[in-house]
Formats: structure tokens, C-alpha cells, sequence
């Protein structure tokens, strides 16, 4: 009984004693993690917008070019403070450009996305997170493959096809082996376009 | 002639195990699935042995202070939770300072949790040996697990990238090794690795057998 007794304790005591590491390890690193969030942030917008910039000025050509407005109401999260308000983004050439996320096949795919003043056109668009299967669906975040959706139409809907089938002007050609990450993106894209294009119209006008 | 003023004999044999007769990779074959993982490029295996030498480290201090605290039937649990904490720790550390190598080495820093070589050191040494032992064993184990990480990287860097630590080496009109970079790759260089350590022990086992 004493023995069972001891070891309780002795495991709930080494818990308490780890548990108030962690703690106050995550309170030191948080700012430092969030401030790199953002960092990342800002980094994919100019990506995806096109604007050149050297990584060392990176905050300064993001406060230069780059103009912050809250989405309307609506689409704001309970309470959300201030600072803490859903955003999109628009550059001196008013191209918009917004964050999307949605469910990939394995796990959540965000980005951001940027748009022709038109509202229509995509002008470019960048993966910051995704864990598709590596060599496969994970290919989505290739370069080559981001560039193919420049210049495509969103209306009425935008397309990922089979390699080679490709045709009208709101339709790309997906990739070998990536067929199902593929869908998930052509789906979780349309989705977050449809939700997020008339809400930054309505902030627009 | 430094080292032999503060460690004593034993000491430095508990030192050199770590990396010759009780080397973790070659010849105990513990940590083998993050030595292929993570040893495409040479920074990423700096990091990595970093940090597993850390967490060794760190788990070497705990286990080995608490060791006639341990109950005997709690032992796997504590062993556990402390390395779990210290991996955190590590995680946490790379996304705040270092985040282009937290995303390079993904989910391979959380998974040093289940890496065996701490688990293994810990059982095997740890619980039963003083702190300055245990400590002196984490470093060995530390060393013997960096450097081959970092010795494999290096090959498979200048192979299959051309580069080392991100610096062009090779000439200009270099081939990539495209299978040096991938997995496969690891396991050409790791598999020589170990038949050329092999070989040597085995030559020179004559002399140390019985101690």
C-alpha cells in the first residue's frame, strides 16, 4: 500500500514539476513563434501578389505596398478584438489578395491567394502549409504547379482537371499522382472563393 | 592531456563507448529510422544531434538523479514523460529561433521522443549509474549519433545537391545524385557505414575481448 502510495506521488509530483517547464517554456518562445507566424505571413502575400522584396526589409515593403482591411462584420469570429480581426489585403494596383484554408486530403492546406482587380483573375498563389504524402500529393507546393494557375477565371467555378484535359480559361491541368490532393484543393479553393470574393466586394464599395 | 585531468579512467571509457564499442547507430542499431530521415542535408543533421544530444543530456540528469526515487513498476513512465517534456522543449526552441530548420527536419523532432536511443541509454545506464556517469555517457552517445548523422549528410549533401551547409562545391557542370537526397540513398550509405565499422571492430576485438 505504501509503495502504491509513493508511486502515485512520485508520478504526480515529476508531472506537476515537467508540466510547469513546459509552461513556462511556451510563455518565453510564444512571442517569438507568432512574430515568426506573421513574418511567414507577410512573406506569402508579397509572394503571391508578385511584389519583389529583400527578405532583410521584408516588414518594411509589407507596411509600403500593402494595405490591411478587415473583412465585414459578418465573417468576424465572436468578440474578436481589434488586432485580432479576419483580414484581406490589397496592394497599390488594388489586386486583393486573402488567406484560404480548408481540408486537404491528409491535413489542413493554407495559403494565400492573390486577385486581379477584375475579382475574377487569380494572379498568383502560394502554399504556407500543407502535409500532403511527400513525392505525391505533397507536389501541390512545386512551383511549376503554382504557376499554372495565373491568369485563370474563378466564375463560375474554378477547375483542377487531369493531366492534359485542360481547356477553357477557368481550367488547369492537375498532377500525376496527386489526383485526390488535387480535388481537395479544387474543392476547399472554390469554397473559400465563393465565401470570401462577395465579402470583399461588399468592404470594395 | 586536458581531459584526463578532469575524467578520470573510467570516465573516459564510458566516453569512448559511446562512440566505438557501444556506438547507437552501427553497432547497437538504435536511431537508425531518424538517421535516414534527416540526414539529406548538413545543417538539418546539426540540428538534429543537437537536439537529441540535448534531450540524452537532459534525460542522463533526471533519471539518473531520481534513480533510488524511481518505483521500479513506474519506471517506462517516467522515463517518458521526462524525454516527452525535453523533446517539447526542443520543438518549442527551433519554431521560435530557428524556424526554417523546424520546418526541414517536420515531424522528426517531435518524433525523438520515440527515438531509442534515449529510451534505450536511459533503461540500460541511467537508472542504475551516478550523474556524472550518466552524463559522461550522454555525451558519448550524443557524439557517436551527431557525427555519424552529420558524416552521412555531408555525402549525400555534396551528391545529391552539390552543395555543403548550402554552399556550391561541386563544379559547374555537376549531375545531381536525384537518388543521394532521397531515402533510398540514405540506405546505400548507411549500410556501407556499418560494414566498414564492422570490419574494423572486428579486427581490432581481439584486443579488448574480456573487459
Amino acid at each position: 500500500m505504501i509503495d502504491r502510495i509513493k508511486m502515485i506521488a512520485f508520478v504526480l509530483v515529476l508531472g506537476a514539476v515537467l508540466t510547469t517547464a513546459l509552461v513556462s517554456v511556451d510563455a518565453f518562445t510564444a512571442p517569438y513563434i507568432r512574430a515568426n507566424q506573421k513574418k511567414k505571413l507577410q512573406e506569402s502575400i508579397l509572394k503571391a501578389a508578385e511584389i519583389e522584396f529583400e527578405p532583410a526589409t521584408l516588414e518594411q515593403a509589407f507596411s509600403e505596398q500593402i494595405k490591411a482591411i478587415d473583412y465585414p462584420d459578418a465573417l468576424q469570429p465572436l468578440g474578436a478584438a481589434d488586432d485580432n480581426k479576419k483580414r484581406f489585403y490589397l496592394t497599390q494596383a488594388a489586386e486583393v489578395i486573402f488567406e484560404y484554408r480548408g481540408s486537404g486530403l491528409q491535413d489542413e492546406i493554407y495559403g494565400v491567394i492573390s486577385f486581379e482587380p477584375d475579382l475574377e483573375t487569380i494572379k498568383g498563389i502560394t502554399i504556407v502549409s500543407q502535409n500532403e504524402t511527400p513525392g505525391l500529393g505533397g507536389r501541390i507546393e512545386e512551383a511549376e504547379f503554382l504557376a499554372r494557375f495565373k491568369q485563370k477565371k474563378v466564375f463560375p467555378r474554378f477547375r483542377i482537371r487531369p493531366p492534359g484535359k485542360a481547356s477553357g480559361d477557368n481550367e488547369i491541368d492537375g498532377l500525376t499522382g496527386a489526383t485526390l490532393s488535387c480535388n481537395a484543393l479544387e474543392a476547399l479553393l472554390n469554397k473559400e472563393i465563393q465565401k470570401y470574393i462577395p465579402a470583399i466586394k461588399e468592404s470594395l464599395r | 592531456m586536458s581531459a584526463k585531468t578532469f575524467l578520470n579512467a573510467e570516465d573516459r571509457k564510458i566516453l569512448k563507448n559511446g562512440y566505438t564499442r557501444e556506438h547507437p547507430i552501427f553497432v547497437v542499431g538504435l536511431g537508425i529510422c531518424s538517421a535516414l530521415a534527416v540526414s539529406n542535408t548538413v545543417e538539418n543533421a546539426i540540428a538534429m544531434g543537437a537536439g537529441v544530444t540535448f534531450v540524452l543530456l537532459a534525460t542522463a540528469v533526471i533519471i539518473s538523479s531520481l534513480r533510488s526515487l524511481i518505483p521500479q513498476r513506474a519506471r517506462i513512465i517516467t522515463y517518458m514523460i521526462t524525454i516527452a517534456s525535453f523533446v517539447i522543449i526542443v520543438q518549442k526552441f527551433l519554431d521560435a529561433f530557428t524556424p526554417a530548420i523546424s520546418k526541414a527536419l517536420g515531424a522528426y523532432v517531435a518524433l525523438i521522443i520515440t527515438n531509442c536511443i534515449i529510451m534505450g541509454r536511459a533503461e540500460a545506464f541511467y537508472v542504475t549509474r551516478t550523474v556524472r556517469h550518466s552524463v559522461i555517457d550522454a555525451v558519448g552517445n550524443g557524439i557517436g549519433y551527431s557525427f555519424t548523422l552529420i558524416a552521412i549528410a555531408a555525402v549525400r549533401e555534396i551528391l545529391g545537391f552539390g552543395t555543403l551547409l548550402g554552399m556550391k562545391v561541386t563544379p559547374a557542370n555537376w549531375e545531381n545524385w536525384v537518388v543521394m537526397s532521397m531515402a533510398p540513398g540514405a540506405f546505400f550509405l548507411l549500410g556501407v557505414a556499418i560494414w566498414i565499422s564492422r570490419a574494423i571492430t572486428e579486427r581490432s576485438s581481439g584486443e579488448e575481448e574480456g573487459d
